[in-house]
């Protein structure tokens, strides 16, 4: 049976996928092919209808759909093609990919693969939570595709339980939508997504938030009737004695999301468990040669901008690889998660190489140091979980390394 | 007449499509397979048995004290050891595709445990079934990643199986209907009248004259019962609680392993037939509500916790969801079915069962249909009658050519709409030309919902295809019938 050959293949037609390929295009390369599930481009951007995208990365303040327009035409203008309403069903690691559509089953071999499969969100089934399985719960992006592509509302009366900018960015659309969003349940001290949607999508419509409470009870038998919700203690347990039940017919969940690496996992490509997302190294390839990552596959990111940057790089890298360019091979070291980082992706860098290591901090802190080894020191006023710390490391970074040097200690240290 | 459409009563169904009998189902949900049917462990097993002798154990709970664990001539036993041996046959006939033969490790990691393995144990040799006793290097040879606590074990490959129990149900339903018998779903039984030997069954949808009733109702076959007068029985609930861990762990048992049981106490972890993992820990909460099958966060970390005492590998966050489900014992005799034609009105036939159902279902149903036969019900076989069924094509387990040939002749199965569990278009739209009305009908049916994003991106395609097959707005499409509507308003509509 016949087997096309392509040059780089990516697999999503998300923002991640779509700035991958216009890079690897423009790299000169003639056979990019973007395989995308869905029936068209651009992602979860056509469902994000708000605006906030593109500040770095355009300088302008566009909405979702916007944003994604400007990858789309690019792509299109440059001849990337696509397949739509196709899903990668299969993947090899020496990037053979079976491809399923309606028109049959598609074979494809690709020089380089680009993995750009982005995210999905936390469900309730993962969060143990207690009570019925009525109907009415329902994650916030899902919520969001109801809304802002079907033109159907979940229901009149809300609770949201997470903080993430998806559940923000929902209560206010729903708001705006006539419901009533009774309160925004958060576990932790502070909003688990960033502060302009707290403030403007929160704030700004007087929509309760419940810090340090969470949903300890889902009533209604048949579709949600209410919610039973309570303080929480430093370990997250409900405090006795704080409880209260909010009437509601909806319950969005937004506490979280998780890379999706189903096709990573079953090609046995290493995945770092903190992230969730590959093992990359400075260029943006996995541990399976050949087979690079970007995007929200690779770790969650805070915006838009990070993504399609990140992604950009594994576009180049796949088509630098397609093209047999040799590279020269340097020294490496892994980079290892210290005081207050969760993670920093890439997790495996060059030394030498240039690169923008994306830090994630696991709490809020003001006035720290964020140390890379000793060739970063810097002083920073605010990190917050929510967003990302973008770290630049240079060629005069790199020239303060002495000695053989294997691993490196990021650190974000509090003064004390 | 049968009242109630779960394993029990689409078998007494498909049965009864063998002989030239008019049959009618009335299911009160708006699917088959609703009830206990669809919240066990999927265990299909035999009364020779280390699971048999294990479940005498724990349910030993409901029993008086001092009464005997072994009960050899109890209609239970009989007829799960005739359905038991049977079930390999009917699965291919039926085509249930989730049939697997399986083996259970009964492991003991502490001297308790191994004292009430060695009880375990002799039971087993009561009950004429010899397990096979391992050591600990025995164990960790075929479980490597059964945590180093483990002491010592008892090996049972001969007796047991595992299927999806709803895929069980719906082939008996679609076969039992192919056959002639209707089902009518949605359809609440409310009154039974009797009528010159025969009865005026008021139902949902009117009422339906019939000259038999067999009460298959489940959980509520005693209120069934009660409505013609004949309920000699009560019923003692106990709840249960299982998570399902995500596909992920695929491989990492072979066997379904768990500690020895203890009165009302015991545990099991099976891989199924999909690459998941079912644990289960928590089996006998006593409860009096029927419809109560609420979960507890607390009996989903405690399960959690054991398994990960007993398996190496599992992560926080493999959790992908969790069911209840509500065993009922009967008062009147906790240890056995009642399967009888009732004295006041021998037209009328109780089938209430006792645990386990599943691989007994057929031989109740045979059983059923003689009591029938000899309340006078004349039993003569349909030449036309043919036993097989053929399940809705599973186009992710399919070989590429016969999936190249599928798609070329019906392209929505190349459309994948559930991308966790890959699942087509086509499957779906089968689904619902077979029956499937809920978004819940169609999950069960195809699994589509079922993975690891729990429905999260399929489903609003899933309510979407299902408003475009029903030809109903997107608002009636409900979770599973009743008033679970997934969408209650259009855009706008909440500010006029």
């Amino acid at each position: 049976m016949s087997r096309e050959e392509v040059d780089v293949a990516v697999i999503g037609g998300g923002p991640a996928g779509l700035a991958a390929a216009v890079k690897a295009r423009e790299a000169g390369l003639d056979n990019v092919i973007v395989i995308e599930r869905s029936e068209y481009l651009g992602g979860l951007l056509d469902q994000c209808i708000h605006n906030g995208f593109g500040l770095f990365y355009f300088g302008e303040d566009l909405t979702g759909p916007e944003y994604g327009r400007r990858f789309i035409e690019k792509a299109s203008d440059l001849g990337v093609k696509s397949l739509l309403n196709s899903m990668v069903v299969r993947l090899s690691p020496d990037r053979k990919l079976l491809i399923s559509s309606h028109t049959g089953l598609t074979s494809l071999s690709a020089k380089s693969v680009v993995l750009a499969m982005g995210c999905r969100e936390r469900t309730r089934g993962s969060l143990c939570l207690s009570g019925t399985r009525a109907a009415g719960i329902l994650t916030a992006g899902t919520a969001q595709r109801y809304v802002n592509i079907y033109g159907y509302i979940p229901g009149r009366e809300v609770v949201i339980l997470g903080s993430g900018d998806v559940g923000m960015i929902m209560a206010r659309r729903l708001t705006l939508e006539g419901a009533t969003v009774k309160a925004v349940v958060e576990v932790l001290p502070y909003v688990g997504g960033l502060i302009r949607n707290e403030v403007q999508c929160l704030y700004d419509f007087n929509i309760p938030l419940l810090l340090e409470h969470t949903v300890t009870e889902i009533h209604g038998k048949e579709r949600v009737e209410a919610v039973t919700v309570a303080r929480v203690d430093k370990k997250w347990n409900p405090i006795a004695g704080t409880e209260r039940v909010i009437t509601c017919d909806t319950l969005l969940l937004s506490v979280g999301l998780i890379p999706e690496n189903e096709l990573s996992r079953s090609i046995g490509v290493e995945l770092d468990p903190v992230s969730g997302g590959p093992v990359v190294d400075s260029a943006m390839e996995t541990s399976l040669s050949g087979i690079f990552a970007g995007g929200n596959v690779l770790h969650v990111n805070d915006l838009v901008d990070n993504v399609s940057r990140e992604a950009e790089l594994a576009g180049a890298s796949a088509a630098a690889f397609a093209k047999e360019e040799i590279k020269q091979r340097k020294p490496r070291v892994r980079l290892i998660a210290g005081e207050n980082v969760r993670y920093a992706v890439p997790q495996v860098v060059s030394i030498g190489d240039d690169v923008t290591l994306s830090v994630r901090v696991r709490e809020p802190a003001e006035n720290v140091r964020l140390k890379v080894g000793n060739i970063i020191n810097q002083s920073l006023r605010v990190v917050k979980p929510s967003q990302i710390v973008p770290v630049i490391v240079t060629a005069e970074d790199w020239s303060k390394i002495n000695g053989v040097v294997y691993e490196m200690l990021i650190s974000c240290e509090s003064r004390r | 007449m049968v009242v109630g459409a779960g394993i029990t009563g689409t078998a007494i169904a498909r049965e009864l499509s063998k002989y030239r009998v008019d049959v009618i189902v009335a299911e009160k949900d708006l699917d088959v397979a609703g009830g206990q049917t669809k919240s066990n462990s999927g265990m299909v097993y035999s009364p020779v048995g280390l699971t048999w002798a294990g479940s005498l154990v724990i349910k030993s709970i409901v029993d008086e004290p001092g009464v005997t664990l072994l009960h050899p001539e109890s209609l239970k036993e009989k007829l799960t050891l005739k359905g038991f041996n049977a079930f390999p046959s009917l699965a291919q006939q039926l085509d249930i595709t989730s049939y697997t033969r399986s083996t259970y490790i009964m492991i003991a990691t502490n001297e308790d445990e191994v004292r009430l393995l060695k009880e375990t144990e002799e039971l087993c040799w009561q009950l004429g079934f010899e397990p096979e006793r391992l050591n600990r290097e025995a164990i960790l040879a075929m479980e490597p990643n059964i945590t180093g606590k483990v002491i010592c074990g008892l090996l049972d490959s001969t007796s047991e199986s595992v299927i999806y129990p709803w895929e069980y149900c719906f082939a008996l339903m679609e076969n039992a209907r192919e056959n002639g018998v209707k089902i009518l779903t949605g359809t609440e039984v409310t009154a039974i009248k009797p009528l010159d030997g025969g009865f005026i069954v008021d139902t949902s949808r009117g009422p339906i004259r019939t000259e038999y009733v067999v009460n298959a109702a489940g959980i509520y076959a005693d209120k069934v019962a009660r409505m013609a007068g004949v309920c000699d029985f009560g019923f003692t609930l106990m709840k249960g609680q299982t998570e399902i861990l995500d596909k992920r762990l695929k491989g990492l048992l072979n066997s379904s392993i768990g500690p020895p049981p203890e009165p009302g106490g015991g545990g099991k972890i099976n891989p199924l037939p999909s690459g998941n993992i079912s644990i289960g820990f928590i089996g006998y909460i006593p409860t009096e509500d029927k419809e109560d099958l609420s979960g507890r966060r607390e009996w989903s970390e405690m399960t959690f916790t054991r398994t990960r005492e007993l398996v190496n590998g599992i992560l926080p966050g493999d959790i992908i969801n969790s069911f209840n489900g509500i065993r009922v014992f009967n008062t009147r005799n906790p240890e056995d079915h009642i399967i009888e034609a009732t004295r006041k009105y021998p037209h009328f036939i109780n089938a209430v069962i006792r645990l386990p159902g599943l691989a007994a279902a057929t031989a109740i149903a045979e059983y059923v249909c003689a009591l029938l036969g000899n309340q006078g019900l004349g039993l003569v076989r349909k030449a036309n009658y043919h036993p097989y069924r053929k399940g809705i094509p599973k186009v992710s387990e399919l070989p590429e050519d016969e999936r190249r040939e599928l798609i070329a002749r019906d392209g929505r199965y190349g459309h994948i709409v559930c991308r966790c569990e890959e699942v087509s278009e086509g499957e779906i739209v089968e689904a619902i030309r077979r029956g499937a009305r809920t978004v819940a009908a169609v999950k069960y049916r195809t699994r589509a919902g079922m993975g690891r994003c729990q429905g999260g991106f399929c489903g609003p395609r899933v309510v979407e295809i299902l408003a475009r097959e029903l030809d109903i707005p997107l608002t009636e499409v409900t979770q599973k019938g009743g008033l679970s509507q997934v969408l209650l308003y259009r855009s706008k509509e909440l500010l006029a």
